[in-house]
């Protein structure tokens, strides 16, 4: 994943076809693991208004799904993400950028929630299922596009360097 | 002859409006699955904050399990939960007991 273009409003990202791959991949994702509802507060029960945590929850889910949609629309845009040599150009605005970010992450937290919210950090592991290492080797994926990804939307393309 | 004016003191109706209006927190909760770079870019983008005020947050997430975002009014706070929420922070709304 390379930065090849950097404008106003406009960024131009070169991907390698595996890397293409791989987020369809994880983007599929979203139909295999539902996002479970967030809460809307840890604080005492009844100080916020019930159903007003209830939809919000509800639209945080529905909101990543429209996102997974038009994200996955816009990999398949053969305008937008123009097919080369071993790989794809992918052009994105500011908006679009921002949503590809949010879905990769979010498809990365849809693994870790459908494996329990295990702490890997703390030592925790979880069972050696097939479905838990698919789970597992999708989030590490999804992890580092979400790198890669972000280093694209913070760098620069070393044009505008002395 | 100087007159002494009593000193305004706030009603139990205006007292309790201005708790709606500015007593609930924005709090970020640790979680070990979000990586810390993408914290950090979530807080400049929903707040726009500068990097180094953003990481200063991050930090706090990460080693006190939790950090205090902002102090708003119920709508202003419930729209940011939902911001941080749509990037899968664990971002909840918490009334302000101070």
């Amino acid at each position: 994943m390379k930065l090849l273009v950097s404008e106003p409003g406009r960024r131009v990202v070169q991907l390698a076809a595996r890397e293409w791959q791989q987020m369809r991949a994880v983007l599929g994702l979203f139909q295999q693991v539902a996002r479970r509802p967030p809460p809307i507060t840890r604080g005492v029960a009844g100080e916020l208004p019930a159903d007003a945590a209830a939809m919000l929850a509800a639209d945080v889910v529905a909101g990543l799904e429209a996102e997974r949609s038009a994200t996955l629309a816009l990999l398949d845009d053969p305008e937008r993400c123009v097919k080369g040599k071993g790989g794809y150009g992918l052009q994105v605005d500011e908006v679009e950028a921002d949503r590809l970010l949010r879905v990769l992450n979010g498809a990365r937290v849809a693994c870790w929630e459908a494996l329990g919210s295990p702490n890997f950090e703390s030592g925790e592991r979880v069972e050696g299922t097939d479905r838990n290492r698919m789970l597992v080797t999708m989030m590490e994926l999804a992890g580092a596009l979400v790198s890669g990804w972000l280093t694209c939307l913070e760098g620069t393309t070393g044009a505008e360097e002395p | 002859m100087p007159v002494t004016l009593p000193t305004p003191t706030a009603t139990p109706r205006e007292a309790s409006r201005e708790a709606l209006e500015s007593g609930y927190l924005v709090v970020c909760w640790n979680d070990p699955v979000n990586l810390m770079p993408y914290v950090t870019h979530v807080f400049q983008q929903v707040f726009g904050w500068d990097r180094k005020r953003a990481e200063k947050h991050m930090m706090e997430v990460h080693e006190k399990g939790k950090s205090v975002l902002v102090r708003e009014s119920f709508e202003k706070a419930e729209a940011h939960v939902h911001q941080l929420q749509s990037y899968s922070l664990q971002a909840t709304l918490e009334k302000d007991a101070g």
